[in-house]
């Protein structure tokens, strides 16, 4: 009895090392975002290109949409600006959040890229909207809304070729043919 | 697995941490700015390597700093600030873990185990005084008296039903 | 000899050391299987070559940081020709790899050391000397295949380097690492003795004799070693800080709190003989805390400001070199530690049971900080989601468990080995406990600030009752027959250690309670009145530093009439090559308290947002661990250790 008892030890460490291993192949700072399967909240926002227009939540419900937060001062929204095109010309909507820019600097940036957005928010520096309450905090973020207006699907990162492929187009015709 | 570490790190125009940002909020009473303060340094920059959104230099880390400001002015408890922002977060910027199923062994194991570290310790020396031989401060009389019980014990325990290891 | 070779001498020396290293391992163990003691006579030597060799590797990478050799990758990434030459030194250490030979060196020297030991058998000496050299096998492997020094940028070398993290140019982060890892590393060597023990099978108490030199120089390496980490956190970082529960700084307390504990059962263990098979399990234990440290620190597992560059594929080696180095031990320990249990009893009450008491709270605490920081990576990994854990969860459990502990601390020092009268125990205690509780509960919480609180009154009476038992028991020992000669270093040792510690209580509670900080517009000319000081900006300017531009200011402190108390200067520093912004805080500092101004941004051509913090006694925190290091080594110094014991033939048990 006693003798099985000194095992303990090493049992412990074999548990706590199982976990560390695991943990190799995880990313500490990934996590899902806290409006997974939540309403997107209200809003009312001015137009990237006009700002006397405002637009509000109701007026993106209907469709299923992706929500793309970008800035031009973001390096890795110029790699993935391609998909964005990408994912445009097969037919999906995606609605632009810029986020802490600067209006000249966003306009020379989609004229320089293409512009794949239905139409653009403009949340600069200072201002705590749409993005806040979505738990944004960097650029690029993308967010998949459904229909009714919920949220079904966040990345925080590259929208990557086989990101695309995988899942972002599988989920979006998966929650346009729901209901 | 490195190309995802670079591609994270790509990810954020990141303003240079590790200093502390100093702004000036007005508080109207200064339980509000004491509060600011005990609540900032409960909650963690969504954004940064571990610092709470005091201490960090970033700009998410700013936007929250804000919003604490902006919520304490409008009067919210500390449970109505924790939760607005765990709503807009998640529970990852708390930096008190919550108390429920899943963190049961988190905050209950270490008192438990002092409480059964101390009990085993207890029984531990009961047992060995049971066995003791006479101590320096005991008087002629009372070690005569404890040196004739442990003849008589052993002289029963040298019957050959006991087992070889002294306990 | 052109210079521009030492690298690749550097790294042939690191293989050769490699080959030394199995040399200094594996002979001893094949001769003590094979019954030939001639192969036990390796050990040495090998331990000394491999030092050599390793100290040819470290001064070989010194030179190439000095000469602004960019070929070889690490000075490039580390190093700049702008850099001071002391920082390019230090910069030896300033990241993964380098400080990882620093590691290797810091063991070998160790070994070195331990290779001169007298009074040791000599089988048990090669024993020793052989388990060192596997754990350097372990992380010569790992420096060599994954993490080498002295890999080149060619054919194109960078014209110059990426200087080194203005964080790191600083004295404090030169003597940092080095302090740490003298630690951490030193306590292989009580691995080592417990390892060659249960090799051996024979556990008496000469290996607990053996190895409390060792531990406890080990033990105030680490400890001086956090705590100048603490301190440099606080003056450097700007935000007045000294501990935030981070997992790089979890993971260097990991080992001092079992280092304590070892130090206290090593003490019961040579004294009384009892608790043999659980002082060897600390001792595996401590050394394994080292090294998981060393994995959390490296591998990219956990969320850090500290953290060093993470790769995973060097986690899954460190993984599997912590894996065989601590799973083979335990395994060890299962199998052929004796269960026999020692003959000496102990009551309730007694010097034994009170160290004992000592160790569970320290193990327990190391069991929290652990769980703490590993919870939110065992969630994950279980599918639960991500949360965090941080100072409001180590706070409220660990300050408990350390009021905890100072009541052993008072009880220990006066009580008996083996037992004890209670009514003795009383008569000695009385006195110190009524002390402590007017003191410390009753009177200063409100002589102090006016207004009482229930942990600034604990903490005030662990410090006295804590000062107070110390006190007696060095006042009892001086009635003794010699008096103040006869009290032995090893007491002193005990004393300061105690008294340190309990500074380090005073220190905190202090701190922590009665700080205060405010966030103030600072214009030229206008003063601000905080804690009864006047704070005047008088000056704002430029100033350029060798590899940085600054913004500064000069600010007066005046005191309650007027008079100049001191010139504050703090500054913002802008490091060029990285364009780092950086805080140069500036310090009125004292005993009893600590002013502490920091430059926030500026408002307005003649006006700057300032942090002031005030902060009451925080130097004791470092000055507390400092002394109870210094004792620590002082205990060592004992005659006692310097005498020499006939050799053990390993029969008492």
């Amino acid at each position: 009895m006693k003798r099985a008892l000194l095992f303990l030890p090493l049992i412990i460490f074999i548990g706590l090392g199982i976990f560390l291993y695991k943990g190799l192949s995880m990313d500490p700072s990934a996590r899902d975002s806290a409006l997974l399967n939540k309403p997107l909240p209200d809003f009312v926002l001015p137009r990237l290109d006009n700002a006397d227009l405002k637009v509000s939540g109701e007026d993106l419900l209907g469709e299923v949409f992706l929500l793309n937060v970008w800035g031009s001062w973001c390096p890795t929204c110029y790699e993935e600006h391609d998909q964005l095109i990408r994912l445009a010309e097969e037919g999906v909507p995606v609605v632009g959040l810029n986020y802490k820019d600067e209006r000249p600097k966003a306009f020379r940036y989609l004229a320089q890229q293409g512009n794949p957005y239905t139409l653009n928010l403009f949340e600069p520096d200072g201002v705590r909207a749409l993005a806040f309450d979505l738990g944004v905090y960097g650029a690029p973020e993308t967010f998949l809304i459904d229909k009714e207006g919920i949220v079904r699907y966040h990345l925080a990162g590259e929208i990557t070729p086989q990101l695309v492929n995988a899942t972002i187009l599988p989920e979006v015709r998966k929650w346009q043919n729901a209901q | 697995m490195a190309k995802r570490a670079v591609v994270l790190l790509l990810l954020f125009f990141l303003v240079p941490l590790a200093q502390a940002a100093i702004e000036l909020y007005d508080f109207s009473s200064e339980e509000k700015r004491t509060r600011f303060h005990e609540l900032g340094a409960e909650l963690r920059c969504p954004k940064c390597q571990n610092q709470s959104i005091i201490d960090s230099g970033s700009a998410s880390a700013y936007d929250m700093r804000q919003e604490l400001y902006q919520l304490l002015e409008k009067g919210y408890t500390d449970e109505e600030v924790f939760a607005h922002l765990k709503a807009r977060f998640g529970e990852f910027i708390l930096y008190k873990p919550p108390v429920r199923g899943d963190t049961w062994i988190l905050w209950f194991l270490p008192p438990f185990l002092v409480l059964i570290g101390f009990v085993i310790l207890v029984l531990l020396a009961r047992s060995r005084k049971k066995q003791a031989p006479a101590s320096q401060n005991d008087s002629v009389s009372e070690r005569q008296l404890k040196l004739k019980k442990i003849l008589e014990l052993d002289s029963e325990q040298s019957s050959p039903s006991n087992s070889k290891d002294s306990s | 000899m052109d210079i521009l070779y030492l690298p690749e001498l550097g790294q042939f020396a690191l293989i050769l050391a490699l080959v030394m290293a199995c040399v200094q391992a594996l002979l001893p163990l094949v001769g003590s299987m094979t019954r030939q003691p001639l192969w036990l006579a390796y050990a040495q030597p090998a331990a000394w070559a491999q030092f050599a060799l390793l100290s040819v590797s470290l001064v070989f990478l010194g030179i190439s940081f000095l000469v602004d050799d960019f070929s070889v990758a690490y000075v490039a990434n580390n190093s700049n020709s702008a850099l001071p030459w002391f920082y390019k030194l230090s910069a030896v250490w300033g990241a993964h790899e380098g400080s990882l030979l620093l590691w290797l060196w810091i063991l070998a020297g160790w070994t070195f050391a331990v290779s001169f030991s007298r009074g040791l058998p000599a089988e048990v000496l090669a024993r020793v000397l052989a388990v060192l050299g596997f754990v350097s096998i372990g992380m010569l492997l790992f420096v060599i295949l994954t993490s080498n020094p002295f890999d080149r940028y060619l054919p194109r070398i960078p014209s110059d380097g990426a200087d080194l993290n203005p964080l790191l140019q600083d004295p404090g982060l030169i003597f940092h690492p080095p302090l740490l890892y003298m630690g951490y590393v030193g306590f292989a060597v009580t691995f080592a003795f417990a390892l060659a023990s249960l090799w051996s099978g024979k556990l008496d108490t000469a290996w607990a004799r053996w190895s409390r030199p060792w531990t406890s120089v080990a033990w105030a390496f680490l400890t001086c070693g956090i705590a100048l980490g603490s301190w440099w956190a606080y003056y450097e970082l700007g935000w007045g800080g000294w501990w935030f529960w981070d997992p790089v700084e979890n993971a260097s307390l990991l080992p001092w709190l079992l280092g304590t504990a070892l130090m206290h059962s090593l003490a019961v263990t040579e004294k009384r003989g009892l608790f043999k098979s659980w002082t060897v399990l600390l001792a595996i234990a401590t050394f394994s805390t080292s090294l998981m440290g060393f994995f959390l620190v490296r591998s990219g597992v956990l969320n850090s400001v500290h953290a060093f560059a993470n790769d995973p594929d060097r986690g899954l080696f460190l993984l599997m070199l912590l894996g065989v180095t601590i799973g083979i031990s335990l395994l060890v320990y299962a199998l052929r530690v004796p269960t026999l249990k020692a003959r000496a009893s102990y009551s309730l009450i007694s010097k034994d049971v009170f160290l004992l008491a000592n160790n569970v709270i320290l193990v327990v605490a190391t069991l929290t900080v652990l769980l703490g920081t590993v919870y939110p990576l065992i969630m994950d990994a279980l599918g639960l989601g991500k949360i965090s854990v941080g100072p409001p969860y180590f706070n409220t459990l660990f300050v408990p468990l350390m009021l905890l502990l100072g009541v052993f601390m008072g009880l220990g020092p006066v009580s008996d080995w083996k037992s004890m009268r209670l009514d003795k125990l009383r008569k000695k205690i009385w006195l110190s406990g009524a002390i402590s509780l007017l003191l410390g509960f009753i009177l200063l919480p409100w002589v102090y600030d006016g207004s009482w609180s229930i942990w600034v009154a604990l903490g005030l009476t662990l410090f006295f009752w804590v000062v107070t038992t110390s006190l007696r028991d060095i006042w009892e020992a001086s009635r003794g027959k010699k008096g103040w000669r006869g009290i032995s270093r090893s007491r002193w040792g005990m004393f300061g250690g105690h008294v340190g510690a309990a500074l380090i209580v005073l220190g905190v509670t202090m701190v922590s309670n009665y700080g205060e900080e405010r966030d103030v517009r600072m214009a030229i000319g206008e003063p601000v009145t905080i804690k009864g000081y006047e704070f005047t900006l008088i000056g704002l300017g430029e100033r350029e530093g060798p590899n940085f531009s600054a913004d500064t200011a000069t600010i007066e402190m005046r005191d309650r009439n007027g008079r100049l108390h001191r010139t504050l200067t703090p500054e913002k520093r802008n490091y060029h090559v990285r364009g780092m912004p950086m805080t140069q805080v500036s310090i009125d500092w004292g005993p009893l308290k600590d002013i502490y101004v920091a430059m926030g941004e500026p408002l307005a051509e003649d006006a700057y947002a300032m942090r002031i913090h005030y902060k009451p006694f925080v130097r004791w925190i470092w000055w507390g661990a400092f002394i109870a290091g210094l004792a620590a080594i002082l205990a060592v110094t004992d005659r006692r250790y310097k005498v020499r014991v006939p050799e053990e033939s390993g029969v008492k048990s």
